[in-house]
């Protein structure tokens, strides 16, 4: 049960020496730790050959992700009865490989739902923290513009931004985030009101700690855990989001493509050609599986209780 | 360590004056109905350079309420903390903050008050690192010093409070708040959460240190044998006010006030010969919510009279250095 | 001697895991006989709180009772059905435990639960079932009775809420009360009550209990005999009298030395050095030695009977007067 990270003794007054060394061996703690976590290790290796599919798609793609050819429309896979090699997944409504468009979506779906949720996560935890922590006006302030969000229809809202400031990537990402954010900042907040009656942060003002100094090193380091975990979740979520934006027309727009879009595009075709929304899907579900499984290990990385 | 002890052990380090703190309290949906809980109501004491000062009392009687006030760490409704000159209330938090230099605490659990994501080192160095600017290694050395200074060693520099026994966490938090150097610690029951084997060595340290560091302490406890074998002093608490304060010995030879008596007849025996047939005081501590009338012990004191359900009696002294509250003290 | 009420006999609890077996409780052996208060003595670690369990056949998953026996009036519980053990619990065999506030249900009325336990285990109607409840109620010395039925537990106070436990515990006459530390949370002059309640409804039912605790003055106030336990088995065992008047092992005269006491002059406190291993460090051999002040090698290589050194008291030690003896499979099962 107890595991043994003595350091050698000479090494403990030795602050360079010491320091260099505890860093590489934290990372070898890291590395050691995430093969021996197996879903770990699937997930690391799921994402990392996601986001190499995103930077090299133009390289690997088969096909050309936007070019429309009428004749070979919906095509199955290949394993099916009418199915051609050429077209591994299939092709789309338009004659469009499946394949080459889910390489080249990627792009924008790993884009769109990491970026948009580092933003929503940014905004979500600083508020919550400042709401949970500071309290009094400050907390009825962000709770009362919490529950606006809450009281407006997401996609509403999304339509109503994005018509004003017109669509775009960066317009999409910033929306998503933006109407996000809540969730983070309610979690947050519920979790840095709990630990701030905690004895240990009586402990960090009892030694003079100022705000600043007990928010980043005794609040922060015990909330981020389940941020993390909602956080990976929440990727999902914005992929999805992003797909009922394209849905509308406000989202990526062809020729661009994205995950979502797909989704969307494929969901008309689905009782006849159940492929076209199908491979999409399966790609979003793989790449959020793959980043639940590493946010899982991050988190288990992050707490001191399991090295 | 440089040891300033200039002043003769009967200087005045703090002097507290109608300490009061009343939490107000809301009920129902519209929060129209507001109870007022007096959780400290009316609290003065003097605490002498390098005595043990133990306050006792049970669940509710503001003991530990008031430590955080002595502490700096609660704003008082009323009163004041006058500590070397200056007085507590009155600071803003930029001064409180440089004060906590020479007041520290240390805490009942050891388990909740560490920082869980944090290394020994990081812990203990903590103060060092707010309050002066030594470097990273002189303040290894000073830390590696404190946990000899507590009993632990080196070794133990990067490990993380969890895997630590509540004994050796304690003696962390030990080490934490005397990192400063303070003058006064205030204890707030820092070994009921702990094996009895590993109390005594608790015990045994606090005591320790206090002589060679000439400390000034607070120790809050229910445990009366505690305070007993740590206290030069002991103030007796009962809903937010101090009941009874005098010298150990003279509490033990003689209590004046029927709470404390009925307290110390409370304690379960040494020995089982000292079995006796004594019937404990009836009835369940008062709501400090809704306090008694009077003097607020009157519904269970065996003494009561007419005059304990009408009037408040004042801490008075009766003997010399023994102070009560008490209309009708137990003179024997 | 009379027949004993409730015979343990070489009890042995161990949890299996990834990382291995742990075994908190290593081989206890004990007797409660009718009408006696039997203290098991020891800090956290010792496997106390983990033998009461197994007597109410508790222990939680993935625990077992691997070996030994618990004999209740002769019948061994440790090869009772769930089903047999169920209609044991609250019956014959009642517990209380350390926090009265968790261990009822907030949202159920204090009549509900006592009723609900009278009726489970005896053939009485509701209006009987009540008139039990308000009599119990009565008899552990809560006024208004009939008031506090129909009360949650929330609006009681914490001594309130012991009383109700303990009124709980008694209303089906169970021959045997595990007590597992019933006064720890609650206050000094709350204890006292508690105590005297438990020292008054001994003699009045004649109840076997069995006290768990950590703290001595509670036993010096009630028991009248003492188990002391250390890392997983009993390390001493005899009297209240002769623990506190002779006590022969280390750890018992440690343990008393570390307590600070009432009465006689305020001196430094005897405390035993270290702390208590964990069930996955327990060293070999006698497992205080690494405390132990007066250890040798053999106290480190060879594990110590429990062996008797005068009439009822017995003590595992070699150190202390009395033979040496060990047996070769307790020393192979230890390493």
């Amino acid at each position: 049960m107890v595991t043994k990270t003595e350091q050698p003794n000479e090494q403990a007054l030795d602050v360079n020496n010491h320091s260099a060394k505890t860093s590489s061996s934290q990372s070898k703690k890291w590395i050691k730790q995430l093969l021996k976590s197996k879903t770990g290790t699937v997930g690391l290796l799921i994402v990392v050959s996601v986001i190499l599919m995103a930077i090299f798609a133009d390289l690997i793609v088969p096909h050309s992700h936007s070019e429309t050819n009428v004749a070979d429309r919906l095509i199955p896979p290949f394993w099916m009865d009418g199915g051609s090699s050429e077209y591994i997944l299939g092709t789309d409504n338009l004659g469009r490989d499946i394949l080459s468009r889910i390489i080249i979506g990627s792009q924008v779906s790993l884009l769109v739902g990491i970026s948009s949720v580092i933003v929503a996560g940014a905004i979500g935890l600083s508020l919550g923290l400042i709401s949970g922590y500071y309290g009094k006006w400050i907390d009825q302030v962000i709770m009362r513009l919490v529950d606006s969000f809450l009281a407006i229809p997401n996609i509403l809202f999304m339509l109503i931004i994005l018509a004003v400031i017109g669509t775009s990537l960066p317009a999409i990402i910033l929306v998503l985030g933006v109407t996000t954010w809540v969730i983070y900042a309610r979690m947050v907040r519920s979790e840095t009101l709990s630990i701030k009656e905690r004895d240990y942060v009586k402990s960090a003002r009892a030694i003079g700690a100022n705000d600043m100094r007990i928010i980043s090193k005794y609040i922060l380091p015990n909330v981020i855990s389940s941020f993390i975990v909602i956080a990976t979740l929440n990727v999902a979520t914005t992929i999805i989001l992003e797909s009922s934006l394209s849905f509308l027309g406000l989202g990526i727009q062809s020729p661009d493509v994205s995950w979502g879009l797909m989704l969307s595009d494929g969901r008309d075709y689905l009782a006849t050609s159940w492929w076209v929304a199908t491979f999409p899907g399966l790609a979003i579900t793989i790449t959020v599986l793959g980043i639940i499984f590493l946010g899982d290990w991050l988190r288990d990385v992050l707490d001191p209780k399991t090295k | 360590m440089t040891n300033t002890s200039e002043a003769p052990s009967a200087d005045v380090l703090m002097e507290v004056k109608g300490l009061k703190k009343h939490f107000q309290v809301k009920k129902g949906y519209f929060k129209k109905e507001i109870s007022n809980v007096k959780a400290v109501d009316g609290v003065d004491v003097t605490i002498y350079e390098g005595e043990t000062l133990g306050i006792v009392g049970e669940s509710g009687c503001g003991k530990s309420t008031t430590g955080e006030m002595l502490l700096g760490l609660m704003k008082p409704t009323e009163g004041s903390v006058t500590f070397m000159g200056k007085d507590l209330t009155a600071m803003n938090k930029k001064e409180l903050r440089e004060m906590r230099k020479d007041i520290q605490v240390i805490f009942q659990d050891p388990f909740a008050s560490l920082n869980p994501r944090m290394t020994v080192e990081e812990l203990i160095g903590e103060p060092l690192k707010i309050h002066t600017s030594k470097t990273k290694k002189e303040i290894r050395n000073e830390v590696v010093e404190l946990l000899e200074v507590v009993g632990l060693n080196q070794e133990q520099l990067k490990r993380y409070p969890h895997e630590f026994s509540g004994g050796q966490r304690q003696r962390i938090g030990i080490a934490r708040a005397l990192a400063l150097k303070p003058k006064l610690i205030i204890c707030d029951e820092p070994v009921s959460a702990l094996d009895v084997s590993i109390q005594a060595q608790i015990l045994n340290l606090l005591k320790k240190l206090q002589r060679e560091f000439n400390l000034t302490l607070v120790f809050i406890a229910h445990g009366l044998p505690a305070v007993r074998n740590i206290s030069d002093r002991i103030a007796v608490m009962y809903l937010g006010k101090i009941v009874e304060i005098t010298d150990r010995d003279q509490l033990f030879a003689g209590a004046l006030h029927p709470y404390t008596e009925a307290l110390l007849k409370s304690i379960p025996v040494d020995h089982p010969s000292l079995r006796s047939n004594y019937q404990p005081l009836e009835g369940d501590l008062p709501n400090p919510a809704n306090p008694p009338s009077g003097c607020a012990f009157h519904t269970r004191c065996p003494f009561a009279q007419e005059i304990c359900r009408e009037k408040a009696p004042s801490l008075e002294e009766h003997r010399e250095n023994h102070h009560a509250a008490c209309h009708y003290p137990l003179y024997k | 001697m009379s027949e004993p009420l409730l015979e343990i006999e070489d009890l042995r609890v161990r949890f299996r895991s990834d990382e291995g077996v742990v075994s908190p409780v290593n081989g206890v052996s004990f007797q409660v006989h009718e009408g006696e208060t039997v203290a098991v003595v020891g800090e956290s670690g010792s496997g106390k709180s983990m033998t009461s369990l197994s007597i109410l056949g508790l222990v939680p998953a993935p625990g077992e009772v691997y070996d030994g026996s618990i004999r209740l009036q002769g019948e061994d519980l440790t090869k009772m059905k769930r089903s047999q053990m169920r209609k044991l619990r609250g019956n014959e065999i009642s517990m209380i435990f350390q926090e009265p506030m968790t261990s009822l249900n907030p949202v159920f009325t204090i009549g509900n639960q006592m009723i609900e336990v009278i009726r489970l285990h005896q053939k009485l109607d509701k209006t009987e079932s009540i008139q039990q409840a308000v009599t119990m109620l009565d008899l552990v010395g809560i006024p208004e009775p009939e008031r506090v039925l129909k009360q949650f537990p929330h609006q009681l106070s914490g001594g309130m809420r012991q009383r109700v436990m303990i009124a709980m515990a008694l209303s089906c006459n169970p021959k045997l009360l595990i007590a597992d530390e019933p006064t720890t949370a609650l206050d000094v002059t709350i204890q006292a009550q508690i105590l005297n309640l438990m020292k008054e409804l001994k003699d009045e039912l004649n109840t076997g209990v069995i006290l768990i605790t950590h703290d001595l003055g509670v036993v010096a106030e009630v028991a009248d005999r003492v188990v002391v336990m250390y890392g997983g088995e009993v390390v001493e065992e005899a009297t209240v009298d002769e623990i506190f008047n002779h006590p022969v092992h280390p750890y018992t005269k440690g343990l008393l030395a570390s307590v600070p006491k009432m009465t006689g002059p305020v001196e430094e406190l005897g405390a035993i050095k270290g702390s208590v291993p964990t069930p996955s460090e327990m060293p070999t051999g006698c497992k205080f030695h690494p405390r132990c002040p007066i250890a040798t090698d053999l106290c480190k290589q060879v594990h110590p009977q429990l062996e008797e050194t005068t009439p009822q008291h017995f003590k595992r030690c070699f150190h202390t007067e009395g033979g040496v003896k060990h047996d070769e499979h307790e020393r192979s099962t230890i390493s």
